[in-house]
C-alpha cells in the first residue's frame, strides 16, 4: 500500500435534512474526494427532484395536483413511486408514502399521539392511500384519483422521506460504479447504509471476511449476543421508537404501530431496505417472517416489544454465511460502529 | 461481466439483477394500478417519439454537462418538447443523458460532434446550446445557418467579436436566438422589476443596486478514470487537457471566470431596472486563493449608470471562498428596498422606508402581500431578548411564487416564440449588451482603473 492510498477516506455532506457520508477504501485520496463530490452533487440534484419541501420538485408538484390531473415526472421520481407502490403491495399496505394526513391527525405539534374520534380517523383515511396515485410507465405520468370520503377533491400528500434517502444511496452507487470504486460504504445519516465490496483491515474486515463490518442495535443486540453484521453488495436500514413513545403509524389501521421497538431490513437496494425498515416496524413478527420467506433477497432484524429480544428473520439471514449479511461473534473489535441508539431517535451513527 | 459489476459474496442475488427485476415488477404493478383509474379523466398523452403533432417541437441539445442537464430537466416539463438528439464530445455525458432520456420515452440519438448532429438531424425545430462559452458562437451560428432556432446559454461568448457574430447570424437567418438569462422570464422578477419598480415606482428613485453570488471553496472537478478523453480527441476539440475540459470555467481560453459565470445573471438585472446600459466601471479582484487556475476567484465591481434621474451605482461581488449570504439581488430606492433571489427563501421582500407614501393600495391590488405583524419582543427564562417573531417589521413579501424549475419559464418563452405565439424575453441583441457590461469587469480588474463605456459599444 503506497502512502497515496490511505486505508479509508471519509467525506460528509448535508442533504435531505441529514448528513450523508461516503467511506472509500483502497483509492487515492484526491480521486476518492472528487468521486465523493460527484456523489454529493448527484444527491443534491435528487433532493431537488424528490423533496416535498422544495416547491419546484416533482413531488411538490404532485402534491399540488387536483384529483383527475396528471403530471409527467422525471425518471427518478417515477422510480421512487414505483418502488413505493411495490412495497405497499408486497407488505399489504404497511408502507405508504401518502400517509401524511393521517400522521398530522394522530400527532400533535410536538409529535405526541393524541385522541381522535372514529369519524376524524375515517375522514383522514379516506384521503390517504397509495391507490390514489396512478403511475403510468408508458409516459411517466402520475395521475391523482379522487379521495373516497366526503371531499373527493382533496389533494394527495406524497412524502418520500422513508424511501428517498435510500434511493439516493442507490443512485450514488451507480455513479461510483462509473468511477470504478468497488469498495465503498455509503450512508444517509446512518438510517440507511449501503455497503459495496470490501472495507479491508481498516474497516475491521480481514481478507477472509469480505465486506464491511457494521455494528447494529446497541444494547438490544448485545443482549441477544449479536452486535455486528458483515455487509457487502447489500443495504441495511433501521427504524426505531423514541423514548417518549412510538412515532410510527400503521397505515393499515391508522393507529400507532406497536409491534416492534426497532426494526432493520437488509436488502439488495437501499431504497428497498429504507422502505422495508419502516414497514417492518408496523408488521407483526409473523408478517415480517412471511415477507422474508417470499423475498429471499431480504433479511430482517426486529426487537420484539413483548420479549425485548432481537430476532433475525428470513431463511438467508441466520444460517447462510453466503448471504451478504451475517452475524459475527460479539466483542470483536475494530468494526465500523453503527451506534444505533434506539432509545433516543432511531438513528444510527458511524463512530 | 465487467470488472465494476457489483455482486454479492455468494453471487446469487446481485444488485443489478435485483434492481432490473424490481423495475419490471414495478411496471406491471403500475399497469394494474392504471386499470383502477378508469374513473379518472385521462390526460392527453405526451407524444414523445411518434409522428409529430401540430404543437410538437423536435429539439436537440448540444452540451450535456451540469447546465445542459438542468435545461433538459426543466424542458421535460413543457408539453410538446420532444428530445430527438443530444451531443457532447464526452462519451460519459452522452451515456448518462442519452440513457436517462431513452428510459423516459424519448427517441433520442447521441452524437459526439455537433456538425454530425446537424448533418443527420434534418427535422429539428430548435437546438439548446449549453457547451463551454467559447464554443457558443460557432455552434449557435451553425445551427441558425442550418435553419434551427437556438436557445443558447449565457454568456454568449468569452469574446465580444464572437458574441457579435451571433447577433449578425441571427439577423441574416431570421431564426430566433434566445440567450439563457432566465430571470428575464421569471414571473417573480417580471413582477418585481416591471410592475413594482418600473410601473408603480414603489421604491422611488433606485439610487443603488447590489448583487452577490458567494460560494464555498470547492475542489476542481474530477472524472471517472475509464471515461478520460484521450489526448487526440481533446486536441481535435481544442481542449488542452482533461482537467481543463472539466474545469473550463477557470481558464481564459474557454470562459470568463466566476464574474461571468455567476455575475452575468445578476448584472443583467441592473440595465433592466434602469432601462439603460452602464457608463463606467471600476473593479478589483484576483486569483488569490486557488492555485493553477487562470481566472479571478474573487471580483468586486461597481458600475455607474447615468440615468435621466441622475447617476445611480450598482455594486456586485462574486466570491468563491465563502458562501456567506449566498446569491441574491437588492434594489435600493429612496422609498424602499426590494430584495429578491432566484431561490425565494433567499430573498422575496420589499422593505418600506418610514417616510414613503402608503403601500396599502398595492396590497389591495395584490401586488404586495399585506405586511405581517411588527416585532413583539418577549423575554423568556435565560434569554434576555427573544427574537422569535413571525416576520420583521416593514417587510412586504412579494405575492408571486414560481412553482416550476427556475429555467422552465425562459424555455417556455423560447418554445412559444418558436410556435409564433410569443416574443423572446432575451434575444441576442439584449444579451449582447449584458455581455459587453459583464466582460468589461475582467478588463477593469486587469486595468486597475476606471473604464468608460461608450454607448456605441453596446450596439451590433
Amino acid at each position: 500500500m503506497t502512502p497515496d492510498v490511505p486505508p479509508l477516506c471519509r467525506f460528509a455532506h448535508e442533504a435531505m435534512t441529514t448528513v450523508f457520508e461516503v467511506v472509500v477504501a483502497g483509492q487515492e485520496e484526491t480521486y476518492a474526494r472528487q468521486a465523493s463530490a460527484a456523489v454529493f452533487r448527484e444527491i443534491d440534484r435528487l433532493e431537488g427532484l424528490l423533496s416535498r419541501f422544495q416547491p419546484v420538485s416533482d413531488i411538490a408538484q404532485i402534491n399540488r395536483l387536483r384529483p383527475g390531473e396528471s403530471l409527467r415526472v422525471c425518471l427518478e421520481a417515477f422510480e421512487c413511486l414505483q418502488l413505493a407502490a411495490q412495497v405497499h403491495a408486497d407488505t399489504g399496505g404497511a408502507f405508504d408514502v401518502t400517509v401524511g394526513p393521517l400522521m398530522n391527525l394522530m400527532r400533535d405539534a410536538k409529535g405526541n399521539w393524541q385522541r381522535v374520534t372514529d369519524a376524524e380517523l375515517a375522514a383522514a383515511r379516506a384521503v390517504v392511500g397509495m391507490e390514489r396515485l396512478v403511475l403510468n410507465p408508458q409516459d411517466f405520468t402520475v395521475t391523482i384519483r379522487p379521495a373516497t370520503g366526503a371531499d373527493p377533491a382533496t389533494n394527495v400528500e406524497v412524502d418520500l422521506g422513508a424511501i428517498g434517502k435510500g434511493y439516493a444511496l442507490d443512485k450514488a452507487a451507480e455513479l461510483l460504479a462509473d468511477w470504478e470504486i468497488p469498495d465503498v460504504l455509503l450512508h444517509s445519516g446512518t438510517s440507511s447504509v449501503l455497503a459495496l465490496g470490501h472495507g479491508g483491515d481498516a474497516a475491521g474486515c480481514p481478507a477472509d471476511q469480505r465486506g464491511w463490518r457494521l455494528g447494529v442495535a446497541g444494547d438490544w443486540s448485545r443482549q441477544a449476543g449479536f452486535d455486528t453484521v458483515l455487509l457487502s453488495g447489500a443495504a441495511l436500514s433501521g427504524s426505531g421508537t423514541e423514548v417518549k413513545g412510538q412515532h410510527v403509524l400503521d397505515p393499515r389501521t391508522g393507529r400507532p404501530a406497536s409491534n416492534h421497538l426497532a426494526a432493520w431490513a437488509i436488502a439488495p437496494s437501499a431504497a428497498l431496505s429504507d422502505a422495508l425498515s419502516t414497514a417492518f416496524m408496523v408488521m407483526t413478527t409473523a408478517e415480517v417472517n412471511a415477507y422474508c420467506r417470499s423475498h429471499v433477497e431480504v433479511a430482517a432484524l426486529v426487537v420484539e416489544k413483548r420479549r425485548g429480544l432481537l430476532r433475525m428473520l428470513g431463511d438467508k439471514a441466520t444460517a447462510t454465511p453466503a448471504f451478504a449479511a451475517r452475524a459475527v461473534p460479539p466483542g470483536e473489535s475494530n468494526a465500523l460502529r453503527l451506534e444505533q441508539n434506539i432509545a433516543s431517535d432511531g438513528k444510527t451513527s458511524v463512530g | 461481466m465487467s470488472s465494476n459489476e457489483m455482486k454479492n459474496v455468494d453471487g446469487k442475488v446481485d444488485r443489478r439483477t435485483f434492481l432490473q427485476s424490481a423495475a419490471v415488477a414495478g411496471a406491471s404493478l403500475a399497469l394494474s394500478g392504471n386499470a383502477l383509474a378508469q374513473a379518472v379523466a385521462q390526460p392527453a398523452k405526451p407524444n414523445l417519439a411518434g409522428p409529430k403533432g401540430i404543437d410538437d417541437l423536435n429539439v436537440g441539445v448540444i452540451g450535456l454537462g451540469a447546465q445542459g442537464q438542468v435545461l433538459i430537466e426543466a424542458a421535460s416539463g413543457i408539453p410538446g418538447v420532444r428530445f430527438k438528439a443530444v451531443c457532447d464530445i464526452w462519451e460519459y455525458h452522452q451515456k448518462l443523458v442519452g440513457g436517462r432520456l431513452r428510459k423516459t420515452g424519448y427517441d433520442v440519438k447521441t452524437y459526439e460532434d455537433y456538425r454530425e448532429l446537424l448533418a443527420q438531424e434534418k427535422d429539428l425545430d430548435a437546438v439548446i446550446v449549453a457547451t463551454p462559452d467559447w464554443m457558443h458562437a460557432e455552434i449557435a451560428n451553425a445551427c441558425m445557418e442550418a435553419g434551427k432556432h437556438v436557445y443558447c446559454e449565457k454568456e454568449m461568448s468569452n469574446s465580444l467579436e464572437k458574441a457579435r457574430s451571433m447577433v449578425m447570424t441571427q439577423r441574416k437567418t431570421g431564426k430566433l436566438l434566445q440567450i439563457g438569462h432566465q430571470r428575464r422570464s421569471n414571473p417573480r422578477y417580471i413582477h418585481a422589476i416591471d410592475r413594482l419598480i418600473r410601473e408603480a415606482n414603489i421604491l422611488g428613485r433606485v439610487t443603488h443596486a447590489y448583487g452577490q453570488w458567494n460560494r464555498s471553496i470547492a475542489d476542481s472537478l474530477g472524472w471517472p478514470k475509464k471515461y478520460a478523453i484521450d489526448q487526440a480527441k481533446l486536441d481535435k476539440y481544442g481542449y488542452v487537457s482533461m482537467d481543463q475540459f472539466r474545469n473550463w470555467r477557470w481558464y481564459k481560453k474557454y470562459g470568463g471566470g466566476p464574474i461571468v459565470d455567476l455575475g452575468s445573471h445578476q448584472i443583467d438585472l441592473f440595465s433592466w431596472i434602469w432601462g439603460c446600459n452602464p457608463s463606467a466601471i471600476v473593479a478589483m479582484g484576483g486569483m488569490d486563493y486557488y492555485k493553477g487556475r487562470e481566472w479571478y476567484d474573487n471580483v468586486m465591481t461597481i458600475y455607474e449608470f447615468n440615468t435621466p434621474e441622475g447617476t445611480n451605482r450598482a455594486y456586485y461581488q462574486v466570491l468563491t471562498t465563502t458562501k456567506r449570504g449566498g446569491f441574491y439581488e437588492q434594489f435600493m430606492g429612496v422609498n424602499g428596498a426590494l430584495t429578491i433571489s432566484e431561490v425565494a427563501a433567499r430573498g422575496d421582500t420589499v422593505e418600506r422606508e418610514a417616510h414613503a407614501p402608503s403601500w396599502d393600495e398595492y396590497a389591495k391590488k395584490g401586488w404586495l402581500k399585506p405586511v405581517k405583524e411588527a416585532i413583539k419582543p418577549t423575554t423568556t427564562r435565560n434569554v434576555a431578548v427573544d427574537v422569535r417573531v413571525t416576520a420583521e417589521a416593514g417587510k412586504w413579501p412579494l405575492p408571486i411564487e414560481l412553482l416550476k424549475p427556475a429555467h422552465q419559464p425562459h424555455l417556455e418563452n423560447f418554445f412559444d416564440a418558436v410556435r409564433g405565439r410569443a416574443k423572446l424575453n432575451c434575444p441576442g441583441e439584449v444579451a449582447y449588451e449584458t455581455a459587453v457590461a459583464v466582460l468589461k469587469a475582467n478588463d477593469a480588474v486587469a486595468a486597475g482603473r476606471k473604464l468608460e463605456f461608450k454607448p456605441e459599444e453596446f450596439k451590433v
